[in-house]
């Protein structure tokens, strides 16, 4: 199991919201991202939360600074639109790049950059929310819906050739009620390839509750150590006792 | 102090993260140059071959750019040479990925997928354990209960044994997760992504 921190950017600010709204500036990325690390972080993710909107990319300053003083993974996500975007990110430091909204629309994108640079660093990302008895893919940071199907829409993520599956749950994002373990589970136990839980996380339970019931590989926080309700050691430490392997 | 002389050149053979590798070995006092042609090797301590990617344009850019044969030629030089992740498997004589593809043969042994038929998630993304094969001399600062980060789909498996320093578990099967083989090493995790771990790692190289 690893822990991942999600550290969402609006403008080189962090920010974080309620499912992905209602923004609130916290301070500078890389000050949150060192302070992680330090603490026994086994990942970071820097999100561009606009990127998507207003088709820029201003993320790529923050990753150059982050990983003279990081050494963890780092995945870059919001906004990749092109194999040159991707490149840039690599080269900017980044590990991975997770790709939501420009997988849905051209989903041969994401084999090609599969192809291109290696599974290994392509990252697929679903935001979904539940709708009745089955759960939709949002694009665009979560503003655009469509008639996707969550579940269905991972196993072809697999299929064109990912190497990791990042699922955020927008109805639990930011309000720090636990995950949706329902689409998290049905997910993970259905993919090859190793599945990131993101949203919801409130408490160390629904940490160690998630990691027991489903088939997760890793798990991202952001409000939970954003406001220092816990402590990166503590989730580690709780983890562990209950037979959970992580890197302590 | 005589760290800060320890030149180490990183090879830039096309899109790697090259970036965490240089400041890692800044990190422990190295002084890194990322190289882009081989004749901006002048008196190289250290060769680093990263590795990110798949196997066959890996090689394909080594040759293009020049670096194949230098590198096939470099045992003989005495300098000691890391190959990481793709770097490490390159240096083998052959892999399986999307179908069998030459590499650079300076290491005895296959490059093969993982076992696809266990209830593992494939590709293997994660923090594991190294258990040393051999008694890494002056290694005192390598934790054997520390952890690195893995990140592949496919394996080195090295002829000669002895040559395997660590080995690491997938599920219940065991590969090989470093090799030193005279002044070349290799290792399937990232050090430059794996922590202070990582940079002790970086440091061992450097200093053995």
């Amino acid at each position: 199991m690893r822990l991942i921190g999600r550290i969402d950017i609006k403008n080189e600010f962090v920010i974080k919201g309620i499912h992905l709204e209602g923004l609130r500036k916290l301070g500078n990325p890389n000050d949150f991202a060192v302070k992680y690390f330090t603490e026994g972080i086994d990942e970071i993710v820097f999100h561009d939360s606009v990127a998507s909107l207003y088709e820029r990319n201003n993320i790529f300053n923050v990753i150059e600074k982050a990983c003279e003083e990081i050494f963890i993974p780092i995945i870059v996500s919001g906004g990749i639109r092109s194999l040159d975007d991707i490149e840039i990110a690599l080269k900017s430091g980044a590990d991975k790049v997770a790709i939501n909204t420009q997988a849905v629309k051209t989903p041969e994108f994401i084999s090609k950059a599969a192809r291109t640079f290696g599974s290994q660093c392509i990252v697929g990302a679903i935001d979904c929310k539940k709708n009745n008895k089955s759960w939709k893919v949002l694009t665009e940071n979560g503003r655009e819906s469509t008639e996707l199907n969550a579940y269905d829409w991972a196993l072809q993520l697999q299929e064109l050739g990912i190497g990791e599956l990042m699922l955020t749950s927008v109805d639990m994002e930011g309000t720090k009620k636990g995950f949706d373990i329902e689409i998290i589970d049905q997910i993970s136990r259905a993919l090859k390839v190793p599945v990131i839980a993101s949203g919801g996380a409130g408490n160390i339970k629904h940490i160690v509750n998630l990691a027991k019931k489903s088939q997760v590989s890793a798990i991202a926080l952001a409000c939970l150590l954003h406001y220092n309700l816990e402590t990166i050691n503590s989730i580690k430490e709780e983890l562990n006792y209950n037979g959970i392997d992580i890197r302590i | 102090m005589s760290k800060a002389s320890k030149k180490v050149y990183i090879l830039n053979y096309g899109i790697n993260n090259i970036k965490s590798l240089y400041s890692a070995f800044i990190k422990v006092d190295a002084k890194p140059t990322i190289i882009n042609e081989w004749s901006d090797i002048k008196d190289s301590n250290y060769l680093v071959l990263p590795g990110v990617g798949a196997f066959s344009t890996g090689i394909d850019n080594l040759k293009r750019l020049g670096y194949y044969d230098e590198i096939l030629n470099h045992k003989m030089k005495n300098k000691p040479l890391l190959g990481i992740c793709l770097g490490m498997q390159m240096l083998f004589e052959e892999s399986e990925e999307f179908g069998n593809h030459e590499g650079i043969g300076l290491i005895k042994g296959k490059v093969k997928m993982l076992p696809n038929d266990t209830d593992m998630k494939l590709p293997n993304v994660g923090w594991y354990s190294l258990k040393f094969e051999k008694d890494v001399a002056n290694s005192n600062e390598i934790d054997n209960n520390a952890k690195f980060y893995f990140n592949h789909g496919y394996f080195c498996e090295p002829k000669e044994k002895n040559i395997v320093l660590s080995s690491s578990n997938y599920g219940k099967f065991k590969f090989c997760s470093s090799f030193r083989d005279g002044n070349i090493m290799g290792t399937q995790f990232h050090p430059e992504k794996s922590g202070t771990n990582g940079l002790n790692f970086l440091n061992f190289f450097i200093n053995n």
